[in-house]
């Protein structure tokens, strides 16, 4: 069965990131992009590790609009929290390491789609994206540290069929 | 310095205690050294809330062994930003790489330490 409007939007989020290597241009290659199982077992922090985790999908109603069947719009969050974890004795700055992840992120997330005019639109699937907060991120025992960058993806469906993207 | 207890634990009490509770796993240091087979007593706390990543559920298992230079690992030695441990999530599963991601103490000849 084909997936849903939103999982597609997930998965070209992913693949997106996931060109993020040395190869294509970067600084250096993400250790693994990473949408969280339930008991978290397909990941373990690592430096340059990438986790994608969706949140609240939100009804925009400005958005939705009339016809047969109705259209739906929603405003979904997708965290996209990028971990830095280097060695015990190096001395930089984190936040250097951070900046420098969530740069990638937020090019590839442009520049890794077919259209990079059209990023926006998550090959077909979305209206608009919106960068939200990027939020640094560090437990205070210094476990992990790194930077959580939020996209805002407004996109629309059929009311009666999730699997049905709507102009 | 040691206690003289702690010395006497490292020498018979830690080993004995390994001997009985211990299982093999691979222990791979990040920036010096070879990776070596030591053995490790393995506390599996299963789930734990990242929380500083958005609360997603990462996996928690506390690690103790002996702490030497060969036969364990060096509690000094430890580098919690790159080294990291072959280790079965559930026990006779197969090990998976894990990162060690904090030192949690030494005593008496044990070196005990988180791996997610």
């Amino acid at each position: 069965m084909a997936d849903t409007v939103i999982e597609r939007i997930a998965l070209e989020l992913v693949t997106r990131l996931q060109k993020i290597t040395i190869e294509n241009g970067y600084p250096f290659t993400v250790t693994d992009v990473v949408r969280p199982d339930r008991l978290g077992t397909s990941f373990t922090p690592d430096n340059y590790l990438i986790l994608v985790t969706q949140k609240d999908s939100s009804y925009n109603s400005e958005l939705s609009h009339e016809g047969n069947p109705p259209a739906i719009a929603f405003d979904t969050t997708f965290e996209i929290a990028c971990m830095v974890r280097e060695s015990d004795k190096d001395e930089n700055a984190i936040a250097t390491t951070t900046n420098s992840i969530i740069a990638s992120a937020m090019k590839a997330i442009v520049n890794g789609a077919s259209d990079p005019g059209a990023w926006y639109q998550m090959a077909g699937n979305s209206i608009i994206c919106n960068w939200g907060d990027i939020s640094p991120f560090s437990q205070s025992e210094g476990n992990h540290a790194g930077g959580t960058l939020n996209l805002i993806v407004t996109h629309r469906q059929s009311e009666n069929d999730p699997y049905q993207v709507r102009t | 310095m040691a206690t003289r207890f702690a010395q006497q634990f490292q020498r018979t009490g830690a080993r004995y205690l390994l001997r009985q509770f211990g299982e093999p796993v691979t222990y791979y240091p990040g920036l010096v050294g070879a990776s070596r087979t030591i053995t490790a007593i393995v506390e599996r706390n299963n789930a734990t809330i990242i929380s500083e990543i958005g609360d997603v559920v990462g996996q928690a298992l506390i690690i103790r062994v002996l702490n030497d230079a060969t036969e364990g690992i060096r509690s000094t030695a430890i580098d919690c930003g790159v080294d990291k441990l072959s280790v079965p999530l559930s026990a006779d599963d197969e090990p998976s790489l894990r990162s060690i991601v904090k030192f949690l103490g030494d005593s008496n000849g044990l070196v005990r330490f988180l791996v997610q």
